[in-house]
Formats: C-alpha cells, sequence, structure tokens
C-alpha cells in the first residue's frame, strides 16, 4: 500500500504510534482489541516468521 | 528505421460484461462467489493478492487520471507527461534498423495530430481499429511533430463509458485476463456497495492525531475520489493503517524473542582472535565497529538477531566468517546461506584457506554437491562437532541436520524468501542470526523495515577501492566498448558482459549463447571467452568460472547469476545489455562485481533511450548519476 522510501515519515510516524500503543496496552486489550484482531488478520501466517527478518 | 506497413485491420471482440454485486456478500466472502467472478477471474484476482471482498476493496490503483477534461492533441505541451483523446486515423506496424517489431498509430482530434508508437509490442496493430476514440497517457516528445513512445492506452467504448472518463479514474495492476475497465467497473460497485460497512479499528484519537479519513471514507475515496487530494488522502490512511498493523507485529515479535534463552557464546574468542590475526589485511575501522557489535550480541544469553548492512566490497563475508568462528570457538556449528551456487563455492572455497589451517572444517553443500560428498557432509553436520558449513538452500533440505548448530549467517538476505531463512533457523534451538545485505538503504528505513532486528552498518570501503564510473550507452555507441574492452583486456584485466534472462528459458538463454559465439568470433576472441548461466552444470560452471579467475578466459559472458558475490579482483569492467530489463538493486549489485581491488573500473549499462518506459529511464539514470 504504502511506499517505505515515498512514505518514510508515514512509516516513522506509524511506528511512533505502534509503540505507544503497546506501551499501553501490551496485549492490545480495550480499544485496540479492533486493531489486534486486523493485525493477526493481516500478519498471524507471518507472525511465527517475523523474527528471522 | 523502416516505414510502418499501414493497414485496415479487424475489430478487436468486445470486453465481456463487468458483473453486478450480490447485496448479500460480507467483507470475509471470497471474490469466487460473486455474481459474474467465475473461476477464471477468481484465479486472475488471486495473482494480484485479491481473495476477498475486503481484499478488493484494499486493491489499490498505481495512479490516477483526471480525465474531467482532456487535453485537445493541438494543445499538447512538448516534453510533458500528459493525457489526451483522439480517433484513430492509421495503424502500422514497423521494424527499427535493429529489427525491433513496433506498432505505430495515428491519433487526430481536428486540432491536431499526434503518433504513438510501442515497441515490441506488434500484437497491438489488432488491438485498435480505424475510428476509435482512444486515450493515451504519456510523455510528449521534447521536439514536434508530437510523438508518444510506449504511452498508456485505452479504447473508449461501450456502454460503461462514465466509468471511464469524465471523472478522476483510477488504473489498477493488471495481470492476465484482466482488463483495466473491468477492474474499474467492478470495484467502483463493489465500494458504493460495501464501504460505507466496513469497520474501523483505529481508535478514533489516533485518527484525530495524524489527521486521518476514516476508513469507510478512505476506502471509498480509493476507487471513486472526486477530487485527486481526496484520493491521496485516502492512500495515506490506508498505507498508515499497512505500516501501523506491521510495526505492531514486529515489535511484538521482537518482545517475545528477547524473552527466550539463547546461547552465551565465549567472547573474546581465542579461535576467531587467532583466525584475525591470519589475516593478509586489517579490518578497516567499520569492521571492527560492526564486529565488536557482533560480539556483544553473541555474549548475552538470549538470540542474537542482527542485520549487518554494507555495500558490495565492503568486507561483509569476513565479518561474519570471524563470527562464526566465535561460534565454532565456544563448541558449536555454524552455516552460512547464500542465494547462488557460484557464491557458495566461492565462499566455502576463501573460508577453508582461513579456517581449515586453524583445525575447523569446512563443509560445501549445494546443488551440485555429488553423492558420496554430501553423504560425508550430512555425517559430519549430524554430529556434535563444530564445523562450518557453507551452501545454497540445499542446506534447507530435510535430511540436513545439525547435530549443534548454534550460528546461522543468511547472505544477500533480499534474495531469500521469509520462509527459506526460517527453515535454517528451525535447524537450531534459537541460533543467532547474522543476516547480510547489500541494498543500499537509508539507516532510518533499515531501522523501520527491519524493526525486529539490530542493525549495524559497514559504511567504508578498503583502501584504495574506488567507485565505478558507469556510463549509460546506446547500440549506436557499441565501438567505445569495445575499445575499452581491448584497453582493459590487453593488460590482462578481466571484463563480465551480462544478458538479462528472467527465467534462465531456452529461449532467453539462446540471446547469452549467442553473445558469447559473436565475442568468440570478434575481436577480442583472442583474449579467451567463457559463458556461465543458470542451467549450465554445476562441474562446467565451477571451470568456467576457474578459467575467469586464472586469466585463461579474460572475458565472461554471464547471465544474472554473477549477480551476487563473484569475486574476482582483476574484473575491471562490466558490460550490461539491456540494462532496462533490470531493477535498480539487481543493476547495483552487478555492477559491484567490477572494481573489487585498486585498479579504475568502468561499468557501461546499454540500452536504447527511444526504446525504453519512463520507469527504465528513471532507473538508469539513478544508477548513473
Amino acid at each position: 500500500m504504502g511506499s517505505p522510501t515515498a512514505d518514510l515519515s508515514l512509516l516513522e510516524t506509524a511506528r511512533a504510534e505502534a509503540t505507544a500503543a503497546l506501551a499501553e496496552a501490551p496485549a492490545l486489550e480495550r480499544e485496540w482489541a479492533g486493531v489486534r484482531r486486523a493485525m493477526e488478520e493481516r500478519w498471524a501466517s507471518r507472525l511465527g516468521l517475523a523474527h528471522v527478518g | 528505421m523502416t516505414a510502418p506497413n499501414y493497414t485496415e485491420l479487424t475489430p478487436p471482440r468486445q470486453a465481456l460484461s463487468p458483473p453486478r454485486v450480490p447485496t448479500r456478500a460480507t467483507l470475509a466472502t471470497p471474490v469466487r462467489f460473486l455474481k459474474g467472478i467465475g473461476p477464471s477471474r477468481s484465479g486472475c484476482l488471486e495473482r494480484l493478492g485479491v481473495r476477498t471482498v475486503r481484499d478488493a476493496l484494499l486493491l489499490t490503483p498505481r495512479r490516477y487520471e483526471d480525465r474531467r477534461a482532456l487535453l485537445p492533441i493541438g494543445r499538447l505541451r512538448l516534453g510533458e507527461f500528459q493525457t489526451v483523446a483522439g480517433r484513430v486515423k492509421a495503424i502500422g506496424l514497423g521494424r527499427t534498423r535493429r529489427g525491433v517489431p513496433y506498432c505505430e498509430v495515428m491519433l487526430e482530434d481536428g486540432t491536431g495530430t499526434l503518433l504513438a508508437r510501442w515497441y515490441r509490442q506488434p500484437y497491438l496493430t489488432r488491438t485498435f481499429r480505424r475510428g476509435q476514440r482512444v486515450i493515451l497517457a504519456g510523455r510528449v516528445s521534447p521536439y514536434p511533430p508530437r510523438e508518444m513512445v510506449n504511452p498508456e492506452h485505452e479504447i473508449e467504448e461501450g456502454s460503461d463509458a462514465r466509468y471511464h472518463t469524465g471523472r478522476i479514474v483510477p488504473f489498477y495492476p493488471l495481470t492476465a485476463g484482466l482488463s483495466q475497465r473491468f477492474l474499474r467497473r467492478w470495484l467502483a460497485d463493489l465500494s458504493r456497495e460495501h464501504a460505507p460497512g466496513i469497520p474501523d479499528p483505529l481508535p478514533p484519537a489516533v485518527q484525530e492525531r495524524h489527521r486521518l479519513l476514516r476508513l469507510a471514507q478512505a476506502v471509498q475515496s480509493l476507487h471513486l475520489p472526486g477530487e485527486m487530494t481526496e484520493a491521496s488522502a485516502a492512500r495515506r490512511r490506508l498505507a498508515f493503517d499497512e505500516f501501523f498493523l506491521f510495526s505492531l507485529a514486529i515489535l511484538r515479535q521482537r518482545a517475545v524473542r528477547t524473552a527466550e534463552a539463547g546461547i552465551a557464546f565465549r567472547v573474546p574468542n581465542a579461535l576467531a582472535e587467532r583466525a584475525r590475526a591470519l589475516l593478509p589485511f586489517t579490518l578497516t575501522p567499520a569492521q571492527v565497529r560492526a564486529l565488536e557489535a557482533i560480539w556483544n550480541d553473541m555474549a548475552q544469553a538470549r538470540p542474537m538477531q542482527r542485520l549487518l548492512q554494507g555495500d558490495v566490497g565492503c568486507g561483509k563475508t569476513i565479518v561474519a566468517v570471524l563470527a562464526a568462528l566465535t561460534a565454532i570457538g565456544s563448541g558449536y556449528q555454524a552455516a552460512i546461506m547464500v542465494p547462488t551456487e557460484i557464491l557458495a563455492a566461492q565462499h566455502a572455497e576463501r573460508a577453508r584457506v582461513l579456517v581449515e589451517p586453524l583445525g575447523v572444517p569446512v563443509v560445501h553443500l549445494a546443488g551440485g554437491t555429488t553423492e558420496s560428498l554430501r553423504r560425508q557432509a550430512l555425517e559430519l553436520l549430524a554430529g556434535e562437532s563444530p564445523c562450518l558449513a557453507v551452501g545454497t538452500h540445499a542446506l534447507l533440505q530435510p535430511d540436513v541436520v545439525f547435530g549443534r548448530l548454534g550460528f546461522v549467517v543468511v547472505d544477500e538476505q533480499h534474495r531469500f524468501g521469509v520462509l527459506q531463512r526460517a527453515g535454517l533457523q528451525k535447524k537450531a534451538v534459537h541460533p543467532d542470526v547474522l543476516v547480510m545485505t547489500a541494498t543500499p538503504i537509508p539507516r532510518s528505513l533499515a531501522l523501520v523495515l527491519y524493526g525486529d532486528l539490530d542493525l549495524c552498518v559497514i559504511d567504508e570501503l578498503p583502501p584504495g577501492r574506488r567507485p565505478v564510473s558507469t556510463l549509460w550507452v546506446e547500440e549506436a555507441e557499441r565501438s567505445r566498448i569495445q575499445a575499452e574492452l581491448r584497453t582493459r583486456l590487453a593488460r590482462g584485466e578481466r571484463a563480465y558482459v551480462v544478458c538479462p534472462v528472467v527465467e534462465e528459458s531456452a529461449a532467453e538463454l539462446k540471446a547469452a549463447v549467442q553473445t558469447a559465439e559473436a565475442y568468440r568470433r570478434g575481436p577480442l576472441g583472442g583474449f579467451g571467452v567463457g559463458l556461465v548461466h543458470g542451467r549450465l552444470p554445476a562441474a562446467e560452471k565451477a571451470a568456467m568460472i576457474a578459467a575467469f579467475r586464472g586469466g585463461q578466459t579474460r572475458l565472461l559472458v554471464a547471465t544474472t547469476v554473477v549477480e551476487v558475490g563473484m569475486d574476482v579482483p582483476e574484473a575491471t569492467a562490466m558490460v550490461i545489455e539491456h540494462a532496462d530489463r533490470l531493477g535498480l538493486a539487481q543493476l547495483h549489485q552487478l555492477r559491484g562485481r567490477v572494481g573489487r581491488a585498486d585498479q579504475s573500473a568502468i561499468c557501461f549499462v546499454v540500452a536504447d533511450p527511444q526504446e525504453i518506459t519512463e520507469e527504465a529511464r528513471a532507473r538508469l539514470e539513478a544508477l548513473v548519476r
């Protein structure tokens, strides 16, 4: 969707928001529940692989 | 260029009418169940990553065109990218002097005429017919008469014209079997139906903080923007979601990883220090910094996940080998996985010179390894003795079992899929992993893209290395290339001639074989001409490379198999044929094969500016800049 090069500042903003969200709700509970579902739908099959780069 | 042969052609087949969307579909409904999307179309859509209604709604246009008012031909500005409509006056098929076929169409609209030409697409002569109204988007030639080369085209006909003109029109990525017009109409209808009900996961506070559109509005504006600004706001919201969800996923994964138990290797390590002392050169300060960062991680009792980034030729591999020896010196096995057999053979050969005198066995596993050698290698790996394994994806075979794997290096990370990297990592319990890349991305971008990896950078070349001069030359300047090659080969230097192929198919390889033959018969034939490509048997390939390295053949014609890792210090010249067919990262990698010593080096990229796309032009301009 976004281009990591052309949209770098948006990417950095999104990453900062993600860091703040995890600090506020490490399990992505309460108002973040919808975000958690969306993340799992989008990345579930790859979550187990994310730490290989 | 020969004159095109103008003919009157038969009308094209009428496109199938796009389907209507059933009202009971939900966002999770597979598109194959939608009316009008049969197995054939759903297969095509799947190639674009579209399986469900939700996927379809999030299919992002590549670009938009404002067709609320198209320019008349007479008002086109020379040298600018513009969109224009007119009627087809004539259609022709021609060939350039080099035999490249092209389709040529003359468009008129009462204010003037415009000539459009598409190279290597002769079949387009069957697409157009006289009198048709056609919309073209492309760059107008900088000088009169007005011409466009390889413009995007669209034939305007049928009852659904309102989807395609008189509005801001989206252009979607396409695949064989799907037309722009079909996608445009289908997605417009689908978004009208489903966008208003799409749930928005992002808390309102985040949306307000960053002035993001609501998701429903973004999806609708993506496909049916009223203004260009709406389209870009829609894209911004959807890109934010993608980046945000991706960042959450990798940050959570990083938290999981740091909680895992890993191996605390012995640092400082006597074996690694002995190897370092034996090196015939001194590590650069940047290499030392990277090595220290890696050693610091390796000493911790949690799994290292580190990205080592550095330009081609900066010496990443020796850093990786010294780190691997740290694991081996701590009683573990280490594995280096590389993307090509050429690179595996080269790494194994060099590693042997350095580490076998220290008593460390080197196991080389590649696709072409003989059965008996492979059996011996597998036995060694299955035991618990420390050793260094070097190989391609052959390391991932199920029968390759490591008895005590503790350290994994994945070289040229962009050539391996995530699954392949995970495959090697799974052959051990929480090993330390070092991923290496030469892709030149800014540090800030790397930190975000590889958010789950710690990053270190080797930002200097070894002393004496000079940048490679890169020249973009046209076919007509070939004598200049020949003269440069002759001078360099006569001095004993080596040169590559790269013929790009995509699939290494028989038809594509024919071009490389013919090029090699032409060089052998030509004035440079006396210097010895070799040929390597992906389909050559491993032994033959190794012999060709050895002959090139040894100077028996000074000119090597190759496909892009030499892209990664070929390290012949005497190689000082490269010619990349049809450079427009390659991506920037690939061109960068290829160019890195020359200039690996202190001699000056040169790289010629050959492409005819008249016959390439705008994107290819931008890539080549970036490379030679």
